[in-house]
């Protein structure tokens, strides 16, 4: 199927899932670039600046500082602010994959170090990925590793990397390791420890760091998924990240987090992919670029798959809450008051450094109960319901420039363009323009228009639609 | 005949660490970032705090003895940042950013989000008045950031974001001030600490343009030095400035965690980089609970990692030669004493 290259609505497609979504000013200037000129882009972050005034945030914030950043807050700015928006969402896809969570390893400094990683790692090669993970000190921590030791290993982090991180339980109906690989892999990690957090007490938390223990390493021979050596933990990571079965699990969660919902993971080794064909060509990439990630991501984002694949994923708490606000144009500098908005991810069921459990956020249509449903919509009408929003004056602006009077269906439609073309099903358009229509002719040059649009942006995000990315 | 070489102009002997991270009130401080000192030797210590509604009072200033480390006074309130707007209650912070005393005592503290001077006596904490207008016009402000009184009661404000300095007198009575945007002599970008030195000269941390600026009391250029990077005599977003009685200046050079010290023409002396021990107040906390106690003792490293400099903020000297360096990640000072000039060989 052929695409405009410079189409807006796919542009704001791509930013939805490859980003936190854009105000419509922004998906006019990426459109008048190109389609593919702005995936090189997002793909290629260390060509570009992000675009942010960092120093100053963190000096209004001295919380943000270059020694305890590791505050979820920074996080959030980053995401809603960063230019180099595939960048930030490659931190949050992994921040969900390889998990850690503060509530156990007790050191914003520490989690943020890990967040580093993926953003300096997170789009290159996945065995190196692996590698740094296997290093990350939250991680060490948080699955035991440093508990684990020649001669009396842990088997957490060995289990984990196997299960959760890497390969998965099964494909294809069958196992994918035995009881005996998770030994042996976790016999390979041993040693790598880390000198360990310092109690918050007296001077505030310090990062931990990786520290290789030879001491402490098991030196015998090992048997892991058929292959024997005396091997270390990269040994075992090599052979790992030739699997096919690797190559199958990274395919499903870049699907599922860029394409389309999947089934959660548990379920995947009988349940088949949504797509096998889109997951097939996924794996031959994987395996032709050398496990580099960018390139699957190159594959995808031009895919017809992904770009077929509008409005098939439910946005996660803080897609929500960070795309809400990159709409309205909120949050652009500092000011008092961000706590609350990590707040509101955490009461829509997503904290940012506290996944549920090592398994990560389910996603999809788990997302969404009454309780979570009711606080995300509450908090998305607020803001595109406050007139003085610089995104919202913008689409205000933009619908009165359509003439001093437009008919309700025009007004509808033109809210959903310019919120990022949102489709609407007819029978929610129709409800919606009735809606308008009851408040009698839509004259836009009126001291009541404001109102009525933020209205009517209210309506749009309570919509079952705008629960879709 | 004299054969003595000077191997170092400067040293510091390393004295104590005084603080803690407390989240709330009493003998620590919470992301502090500026420091003073009245004339009885008293230190005062402003905690920038955070917004997290349990920690509280967490933005507050501290004032203590160096040497008995005995809190004496606190004052300041915190408000949610909901309230913080153009009827936030007098003696509130938001965003506090810097601590001056006039000739009579009375503590200043400017706020960069609620842009007013607030007052306070000498008394420690009763709060007595403020001033401030938001704006960019003459005597008007944005961002108030730092705060020195020169010997006639002047108050020379920072403004980091209209990119100036600013002098008032006491009562809030525009004088005059000099800056704008730029890098050039004279232009600031986001200016924050400031000192006057004996002879009333003025030094800024000239915080976004990488260097120190050094005017006379009236504003006109004198001096600068400093460039970005990270190697001697250069910086990092530095934060304080401080002069001593020889001359010698010294910086906060933040994001580097040192201290540099200048001589008075801007020529490059020595770093500093911290030895923080544990303070009275640290241990206080941490021998109250075993699992603190066990865990340091298996700390790998815990002297480095702990001693170094964390996000040096602000400087303080005394006339006595000791030099008190504020860390705001670290909520604590370091003290040192400055040692004279060492010689090798015979003099």
């Amino acid at each position: 199927m052929a695409y405009d290259d410079h189409d807006i609505g796919l542009m704001a497609h791509l930013m939805r899932r490859a980003g936190f979504g854009a105000k419509y000013d922004e998906l006019e200037a990426r459109a008048a670039k190109g389609y593919n000129a702005t995936v090189d882009e997002l793909l290629n972050p260390e060509q570009h600046d992000h675009g942010m005034d960092l120093d100053i945030a963190e000096r209004c914030f001295i919380e943000w500082s270059h020694h305890t950043r590791g505050l979820p807050e920074y996080v959030a700015f980053r995401f809603i602010n960063s230019r180099n928006q595939l960048e930030e969402k490659i931190c949050l896809f992994w921040h969900g994959i390889l998990c850690t969570a503060d509530s156990k390893t007790q050191s914003y400094p520490t989690s943020y170090d890990e967040i580093e990683m993926f953003r300096k790692y997170g789009m290159g090669s996945f065995r190196e990925l692996l590698v740094q993970i296997s290093k990350d000190p939250a991680m060490i921590f948080f699955l035991d590793n440093c508990l684990s030791h020649k001669g009396a290993i842990n088997e957490n982090y060995g289990r984990e990397l196997l299960e959760l991180f890497s390969m998965g339980v099964g494909m294809d109906g069958e196992f994918n390791y035995t009881e005996d690989d998770v030994k042996e892999c976790a016999r390979a990690f041993t040693g790598w420890t880390i000198a360990n957090n310092l109690p918050g007490q007296p001077y505030g938390r310090f990062a931990a760091k990786f520290v290789y223990n030879p001491d402490d390493h098991d030196e015998g021979m090992k048997t892991f998924l058929g292959e024997t050596g005396n091997f270390n933990g990269e040994d075992v990571i090599d052979i790992i990240a030739k699997q096919p079965a690797t190559a199958r699990f990274i395919s499903r969660h870049l699907y599922s987090y860029f394409v389309a919902d999947e089934a959660q993971v548990p379920a995947w080794m009988d349940t088949p992919p949504r797509d096998m064909d889109t997951i097939k060509m996924l794996e031959d990439e994987y395996y032709r670029s050398g496990y580099d990630i960018r390139s699957m991501l190159r594959v995808l984002l031009h895919s017809d798959a992904f770009k077929n694949a509008r409005f098939q994923r439910v946005k996660s708490p803080i897609e929500t809450v960070i795309g809400t606000l990159r709409l309205v144009g909120d949050w652009t500098e500092p000011k008092p008051g961000f706590e609350f908005i990590f707040d509101e991810m955490k009461h829509m069921g997503q904290e940012i450094f506290n996944p549920p459990s090592v398994e990560g956020w389910h996603t999809g249509r788990e997302w969404i109960d009454g309780g979570t449903l009711v606080h995300r919509i509450n908090f998305t009408a607020d803001f595109v319901g406050d007139t003085k929003q610089p995104g919202v004056k913008e689409i205000i602006e933009r619908l009165a420039d359509q003439g001093p009077a437009i008919s309700p269906e025009e007004m509808v439609d033109t809210t959903c363009l310019l919120m990022g073309h949102y489709e609407l099903a007819d029978e929610t358009r129709e409800m919606l323009a009735n809606s308008v229509r009851k408040g009698g002719t839509v004259n836009t040059d009126t001291a009541e228009f404001a109102g009525r649009v933020s209205e009517l942006l209210q309506m749009i995000v309570a919509t079952k639609e705008y629960i879709y990315a | 005949m004299v054969t003595a070489t000077e191997i170092a102009p400067v040293t510091f002997q390393y004295s104590h660490t005084i603080g803690r991270q407390e989240v709330r009130s009493g003998n620590g401080f919470f992301n502090p970032v500026a420091i003073t000192r009245d004339d009885s030797g008293m230190l005062y210590v402003l905690s920038r705090g955070t917004e997290t509604p349990a920690f509280f009072p967490c933005k507050r200033v501290t004032v203590f003895h160096p040497d008995e480390e005995e809190v004496v006074a606190e004052f300041g309130q915190k408000i949610p940042p909901e309230d913080a707007d153009e009827t936030t209650p007098n003696g509130s912070f938001m965003w506090p950013t810097s601590v001056a005393l006039d000739s009579k005592g009375y503590a200043y503290v400017s706020d960069e989000w609620l842009n007013r001077i607030s007052i306070y006596d000498q008394e420690r904490g009763n709060w007595i008045g403020m001033w401030g207008i938001p704006g960019s016009g003459d005597g008007e402000i944005d961002r108030p950031a730092g705060l020195v009184f020169d010997k006639d009661d002047n108050l020379y404000v920072v403004e980091s974001r209209n990119h100036r300095v600013s002098v008032f007198t006491k009562e809030g009575q525009f004088k005059f001030s000099w800056g704008r945007k730029g890098s050039g002599d004279g232009e600031f970008d986001h200016p924050w600490g400031i000192e006057i030195d004996q002879d009333g000269d003025v030094y800024v941390a000239d915080w976004r343009n990488d260097r120190i600026q050094k005017f006379a009391p009236d504003g006109a250029f004198l001096m600068k030095f400093g460039a970005s990077g990270d190697g001697e005599g250069e910086f990092s977003r530095p934060t304080g400035v401080a002069v001593d009685k020889d001359g010698h200046i010294f910086v906060t050079d933040y994001r580097n965690d040192r201290v540099q010290v200048f001589r008075a023409n801007g020529s490059y002396i020595t770093s500093m980089h911290g030895q923080a021990g544990l303070s009275k107040w640290g241990a206080e906390r941490v021998y109250l609970d075993p699992t603190i106690v066990r865990a340091r003792e298996r700390a790998l490293g815990l002297a480095e990692r702990e001693g170094a400099f964390q996000g040096p903020i602000a400087i303080e000297v005394s006339d006595d030669g000791r030099v008190f360096v504020l860390e705001a990640p670290r909520h604590r000072v370091q003290v040192f004493s400055k040692q004279t000039a060492m010689f090798a060989g015979e003099l």
